[in-house]
């Protein structure tokens, strides 16, 4: 009696939300589409060696699509294989479990959506994620980033700190020494840059292959636009959060590659990082799989030679769209879904 | 959807090699990288207990408490020799003892206990000693196999069931050679390994004897991908613990080896996968194990530590049976992604973990082999407050009143490890016996997640006098390891003599995201479990004939009564019949007379309420607040059972209240953590009729600290249960400090 009691409120709770629910009934604004089974960067790129949570498939972009929602647009990423929610493993010394770590009920994957928004060539940042290694066409360059990452928090604050060291770097190179007024000023520029371009969104869910999030209006200037470039990279996340070690040691050790909560390459096979990497390519992309535009493969802008990345823009009739795919108000006909090369 | 340090080793092979974390691994120019953790950890709890620096161990000698401050730090060292070639290793100074207060470890008493520091400079566990841990070399010829790792290894890329996680205090502490190939462009991958056998635990009696050198198991898994909807997978083990033969006394050829314990462990399975949508996975597992069991390595234990305990008296311990066993696990595992495109999704597993079931190396903690989440880990030892032989003296709680937090996982193993761990822990029990079903519902709509189980529980340990009758109860292959007494489940409890049990779990979980500022977690959950055990359920197996004691209350004849049909074997050996005593003038039985086969019947009524609140403050600071309710009916034998004359008893009434903080900030990069609990709430004891109660001495007042003259009784090894409401206030928290870099 007790049983049937507790279950049964449950049991009408998941059927009257399941009824409420409409996912097909939002306006899709845009689809975009990348062939399955090339999740393996370069063509080389191997996935870590017997890791059950991350097998072929689990980094495979099947398609990217945006739905209008009241406020904002909420983006779906489908993936070839179901997307592993963190279990509860204690996974560092601290006693933190990865199900407290990865609140947002995924652990395994990144995906970096660069948004071109004004098309204009040369306006924008050309440069990717830290750790992403992947430059952007002029073209492409990108006013607005979407960051879809296990520990949005986390990785915000070391983006911070990344750009703020580099942005320091540069004005050190170009100015020499910085005084504190100087810094402050830099500081405050990231900051501005931070809110302005990156996004790290953290209204999530996760449903079996299929990721989805949500963009406010205020962050995109609007919903998504069908007529807007949009470059999409997914990498493996990485749990790890790091400060940079203190130079005290620094003839011994090398200072690591800044890198943004993501798995890297190199070549062999390991199992806590991707295989298959070039020898003598320190620079290589760790990124599974992209999407690129009609003429050109992933091999090539994941390859040793690195053109820069042209992004995608759904609204060209040379690219792929899903057969209910609108333009931007997600309306009138769209042309049957043409894979972009792998 | 569940798929489901000291403890540096939390991280230890991925973060030796994450010491590259960078997007790609410039193999030609660091040719040595360092990196590392530091972690400050600080305690407090009113239970005032300041053994070490981490709540909980069963090891006798090593210290256990909720107070102190402490330091780790840890180097982690890692070498590209080549493209092919990378070297691991850890440098590893460790809590333990290691006490702010012991102001570096100076001094102390060589002759004293060694806990809480006492031993200084003299113990490594109180003089900041640093360990060399995690030492790996690992190969990537890039032909003939696809990796060889020789040396450290965690072995976590095996099966939960056969092989998996065995961390002891560091994960990677087992050292072994691990050869990692595949072929037909990776549509057949295996795995092998060697792995050096671990004579702390990895043995009967928690040892793999005298001669260890050459101790290992063997391991070998493949899998073939027929293609992307069916793989066929198969796994074997062998374990071979060798002792010198001892008719061997001819030392000019050599010497003989003779087989300590042997355990060997095949299975198969297979998985299929529909799409997306639909994954079936089944697997189904056949082991063997023989203890030595004919007194070969002598009849005692004492100063031998090859001996092999050949059978066990009612409550032993050792982490696998003793003689010889077989037995079959399996499980069936159905996943069904949101077919409707609705955001439901179900996930159904059977399964059968065998009685008889061995794999000695199968995971210990961190898997979690079943669906179900099982106990809940607030009561998991006996007593209303985790004392394990708490009506005697000198047997205070050590985890504490409020248990660990949040529920349990499943292991394959009797040989469960929770040492060394902190409140706020997972904590694993274990799961062999079980067998059952469980369904879990998970729905997702939007910023609402609903998830729910129902999991159904039999036992193949559903047996009378272990299963054979022609044994005393107190001569068994099982270690009965504390006994299944208590509120919840002793989480490494398997076996006791008399069993008839079924468990029913219900859960109802829910989160919600409330769209305010950066939303708010909402969470609440809700758990009932109904457990019902019978134990000794036929009136043959009772200890005294019938009518033994006299019914009002003046006395017993001891006439035994014999389970065996040669009249051998009684329960009345152990469970001896009462003496009487007078209380203010009433004269009648010390306890109750086991004289009914419902004495000892267990039946629980558990539920649990959650409800919390998380909220990330600011980019830096999440912090959460959550009460949780245990409201627990429970009738869980009387005084003639009385805990096994073990421990403290637990029927009656169980109110509990926990509250809960947590908090994480991040500071320039160092992350800092903070879990505060408390728990309070009461027990008010119903131990049934049939005896009379007796007031509480000086000795029981010194003994278990109740109050003088307050109602209770004397059991038959002496311990006292009280009869007196308990309340109980258990305050304790967690802070830490941690920077990788």
């Amino acid at each position: 009696m007790m049983l049937r009691r507790s279950l049964l409120p449950l049991l009408m709770a998941v059927l009257a939300c399941a009824c409420a629910r409409g996912t097909r009934g939002d306006t899709l604004l845009f689809s975009l589409e990348d062939p399955r089974g090339d999740d393996h960067g370069d063509g080389e790129l191997r996935y870590p060696l017997r890791r059950d949570d991350l097998q072929p498939g689990a980094l495979d972009l099947l398609s990217l699509r945006a739905y209008a929602e009241s406020g904002g647009t909420r983006f779906e990423a489908t993936f070839a294989q179901p997307i592993p929610r963190p279990p509860r493993r204690t996974v560092d010394v601290t006693g933190t479990t990865l199900v407290d770590m990865a609140r947002h009920g995924f652990y395994t994957l990144n995906l970096d959506v660069y948004v071109d928004t004004d098309r204009a060539e040369g306006s924008g940042r050309m440069d990717t994620m830290p750790g992403r290694n992947l430059v952007l066409a002029p073209g492409s360059a990108w006013e607005r980033a979407l960051v879809l990452t296990p520990r949005p928090f986390e990785a915000r604050e070391l983006l911070r700190k990344l750009w703020r060291e580099r942005a320091r770097l540069e004005a050190q190179r170009e100015q020499g020494s910085l005084g504190e007024s100087a810094v402050r000023a830099l500081d405050e520029q990231v900051e501005r840059q931070l809110a302005a371009r990156v996004f790290f969104p953290t209204r999530i869910r996760v449903v079996g292959a299929t990721v989805s999030f949500f963009v406010p209006e205020d962050f995109l200037g609007g919903q998504a636009q069908a007529t807007w470039g949009y470059a999409v990279a997914v990498t493996g996340a990485s749990m790890d959060r790091r400060v940079e070690m203190p130079a005290f040691l620094g003839g011994l050790t090398a200072p690591p590659l800044p890198g943004m909560m993501v798995v890297g390459i190199s070549p062999g096979v390991f199992p806590d990082r991707f295989g298959g990497g070039r020898l003598g390519d320190p620079g290589q992309s760790p990124v599974v799989d992209l999407l690129v535009p009609e003429g050109m493969s992933q091999r090539e802008v994941l390859g040793a030679k690195a053109p820069a990345w042209p992004a995608v823009v759904p609204a060209s009739p040379a690219l792929p769209q899903a057969p209910d795919a609108g333009g931007p108000s997600g309306q009138g006909d769209a042309p049957a879904p043409v894979p972009p090369q792998g | 959807m569940k798929m489901k340090s000291m403890r540096k080793g939390a991280v230890a092979l991925t973060a030796a090699a994450a010491l590259l974390p960078a997007a790609s691994m410039a193999q030609e120019a660091p040719k040595l990288q360092i990196g590392g953790t530091t972690y400050t950890k600080w305690l407090y709890g009113n239970q005032r207990s300041q053994g070490a620096m981490f709540n909980f161990t069963t090891i006798p000698g090593e210290g256990y408490g909720e107070n102190g401050i402490g330091t780790e730090l840890e180097l982690l060292l890692n070498a590209r020799l080549s493209s092919a070639v990378e070297v691991r290793g850890r440098i590893h100074s460790r809590f333990s003892q290691n006490f702010w207060t012991n102001f570096g470890g100076f001094g102390g008493n060589p002759n004293g206990p060694c806990i809480a520091g006492d031993c200084g400079e003299f113990d490594p566990r109180s003089n900041q000693y640093i360990k060399l841990r995690g030492i790996a070399v690992t190969l990537t010829p890039g032909y003939l196999v696809d990796s060889a790792t020789i040396g450290a290894n965690d072995f976590g890329q095996f099966d939960p069931y056969v092989v998996g996680r065995i961390r002891y205090i560091d994960r990677d502490n087992a050292y072994g050679a691990l050869v990692q190939g595949s072929a037909f462009e990776r549509k057949l991958t295996w795995d092998a390994a060697g792995i050096a056998l671990p004579r702390l635990w990895a043995g009967p009696n928690f040892t793999t004897g005298a001669f260890h050198a050459t101790d290992a198991s063997y391991v070998f898994q493949t899998k073939y991908a027929f293609s992307e909807l069916f793989d066929l997978g198969g796994i074997f083990q062998y374990t071979l613990d060798n002792e010198l033969n001892k008719t061997d006394t001819t030392l000019d050829n050599g010497r003989d080896l003779y087989p300590r314990f042997r355990n060997g462990v095949g299975g198969i399975k297979a998985g299929l996968h529909l799409g997306s949508t639909i994954d079936v996975r089944g697997a189904f597992y056949r082991s063997y194990m023989h203890a030595e069991n004919t007194n070969y390595f002598g009849a005692s234990g004492n100063n031998n530590p090859a001996w092999v305990p050949k059978s066990f008296g009612l409550n032993g311990y050792s982490p696998v049976p003793a003689g010889r066993k077989e037995d079959n696990t399996w499980r069936f595992d159905v996943t069904v992604n949101d077919p409707l495109d609705i955001g439901l999704s179900l996930n159904a597993q059977a399964f059968s973990i065998g009685a008889d079931y061995v794999s000695i190396m199968a995971a210990r903690r961190e898997s979690d082999v079943l669906l179900t989440e099982g106990h809940d880990a607030a009561f998991a030892f006996p007593g209303p407050s985790n004392a394990a032989y708490g009506v005697f003296g000198g047997n205070p709680t050590r985890i504490g009143y409020g248990g660990w937090t949040n529920e349990t996982q499943q292991v394959a193993t009797i040989n469960v490890d929770n040492e060394f761990t902190d409140f706020d822990e997972p904590m694993a029990e274990t799961a062999i016996g079980w067998r059952g079903l469980t369904l879990n519902p998970v729905f997702t709509n939007g910023a609402l997640d609903l998830a729910g189980e129902y999991s159904y529980i039999t036992y193949n340990t559903n047996w009378q006098a272990w299963g054979d009758d022609t044994r005393s109860i107190t001569d068994t292959d099982y270690p009965g390891t504390e006994l299944d007494t208590g509120v919840g489940h002793n989480f490494r409890t398997a076996y006791q003599p008399f069993q008839d049990k079924q468990t029913h779990i219900a859960v109802a979980k829910a989160r919600y995201v409330l769209d305010f500022g950066r939303g708010i977690d909402l969470f609440g959950k809700f758990k009932y479990i109904y457990e019902n055990d019978k134990r000794l359920n036929n009136a043959k197996y009772l200890p005294f004939q019938e009518g033994d004691c006299a019914v009002d209350g003046t006395g017993c004849a001891n006439n035994k009564r014999f389970y065996d049909p040669e009249g051998q074997f009684s329960t009345g050996d152990y469970f001896g019949n009462p003496g009487t005593v007078t209380v203010d003038g009433v004269t009648g039985y010390k306890w109750k007379p086991f004289d009914n086969i419902a004495d000892d019947d267990r039946e629980l009524n558990y539920t649990s309420f959650n409800l919390g609140a998380g909220y990330q403050m600011t980019d830096d600071l999440y912090m959460s607040l959550a009460y949780t309710k245990y409201l627990v009916d429970l009738q869980d034998g009387n005084t003639a059972l009385q805990g096994y004359n073990l421990h403290e008893m637990v029927s009656g009434f169980h109110n509990r209240n926990q509250l809960a903080l947590r908090a994480k900030y991040i500071l320039a990069g160092v992350e800092f953590g903070l879990e505060g609990q408390y728990a309070f709430g009461s027990f008010r004891p119903d131990f049934g009729p049939g005896f009379v109660p007796q007031l509480a001495t000086e000795k029981q007042v010194s003994d278990v600290g109740v109050a003088l003259g307050s109602r209770g009784f004397e059991g038959r090894y002496g311990g006292w249960n009280s009869l007196e409401t308990r309340n109980f206030e258990h305050v304790r928290l967690k802070m830490f400090m941690k920077a990788q870099f």
